[in-house]
């Protein structure tokens, strides 16, 4: 019998493309977010406000993945910037080849940010590096506080937490603050946002925080 | 379901290394997997299963071995586990600690039938 000695990671072909990703939008000058939730947290709404209130402040662009349909790059198009969109076909995440190939097809020189909008799943999304600099974490009040503990490999990874509709608190039975500890239990230096996508709240601090890291060398 | 890429990703690494002729003859792939890494063992199995017609891999061949989740604490110098990758002491509530192990997703070691005995 003979034994091999392997001890190679996995997922070590995905992180090499997200390796070489990183280093082309270090080049470019680019901040790069991998923005991850469930389905329905709020994702492309809370882009939305954003966009609004950021492509007047500096250059976006945006990769929107989605397992089937182009319906949210559709809904960005308004904002008149470019956007790839990735239709995964049934795939649960993307792959850092899969964000390889869109940005290619985006005039990306002068982007200050490009914004990754995963598919929404809480689970899968976390063992797959894009390249990004900062993965953010977008929860709803409406999933309940004690999420971040029966998925704690994708609030381990992110350093950014976006706790959305923050608006729906006196209707569902989330504690903020149980949430919060819960997130901060798993993973101590994250980032929390507190925001209503829908209705503004908290949306404007978030975007001062994004726009600075983006202006930021 | 994203264990079927992690199978693929665990394939490609065997037929790098593996040449085709002793891919046959694989006894075990094994694969540590982190009880905190997001991956569901008996999922990645079935996936394997499924994939190794194709490449003519050994269907069974793959042991998992869960790698429990464990941190250090810096300030009182205790480890601790649990099962939900809570990094916050249990003993003296601080954040100031170290994920040792538990978000693990690595292919280990390959055991191949080398002489015609152990292929029998």
């Amino acid at each position: 019998m003979s034994i091999v000695t392997v001890e190679r990671t996995v997922l070590a072909k995905n992180d090499e493309i997200a390796r070489q990703n990183r280093s082309l939008f270090a080049s470019l000058g680019t901040y790069v977010i991998n923005v991850v939730s469930s389905p329905g947290s709020g994702k492309t709404t809370l882009l939305e406000r954003t966009l609004e209130r950021l492509t007047d402040r500096l250059s976006i662009a945006v990769v929107e993945g989605d397992v089937q349909t182009d319906i949210d790059a559709r809904r960005l198009e308004r904002f008149r910037i470019p956007t790839a969109q990735i239709v995964t076909n049934g795939g649960c995440h993307l792959e850092a080849n899969l964000v390889r190939d869109a940005i290619a097809r985006l005039p990306l020189s002068g982007v200050k940010l490009l914004v990754i909008e995963n598919v929404g799943n809480l689970v899968c999304p976390s063992n797959y590096d894009l390249g990004e600099h900062d993965k953010v974490v977008v929860l709803s009040v409406t999933e309940g506080a004690e999420k971040p503990l029966k998925y704690p490999a994708m609030f381990q990874r992110a350093s950014v937490l976006v706790i959305n509709k923050i608006d729906l608190l006196p209707y569902v039975d989330c504690r903020l603050d149980e949430l919060r500890a819960n997130a901060l239990s798993i993973n101590p230096s994250l980032k929390v946002f507190e925001v209503s996508a829908t209705k503004g709240n908290g949306v404007d601090s978030w975007c001062d925080w994004l726009s600075t890291k983006a202006l930021t060398p | 379901m994203h264990e079927l890429s992690i199978a693929r990703a665990i394939a490609t690494i065997v037929c790098d290394l593996v040449p085709p002729s002793d891919r046959p003859h694989i006894r075990n792939v094994t694969v540590d997997v982190g009880h905190v890494s997001g991956i569901v063992p008996d999922s990645l199995s079935f996936c394997f299963e499924a994939l190794s017609a194709e490449l003519s891999l050994p269907p069974h061949a793959l042991v998992i071995r869960r790698v429990p989740f464990r941190c250090y604490c810096r300030p009182c110098a205790t480890e601790f586990s649990n099962d939900s990758g809570i990094v916050l002491c249990p003993s003296c509530g601080s954040a100031d600690t170290e994920v040792r192990s538990g978000r693990d997703l690595r292919v280990a070691t390959i055991e191949i039938a080398e002489s015609n005995q152990d292929r029998t």
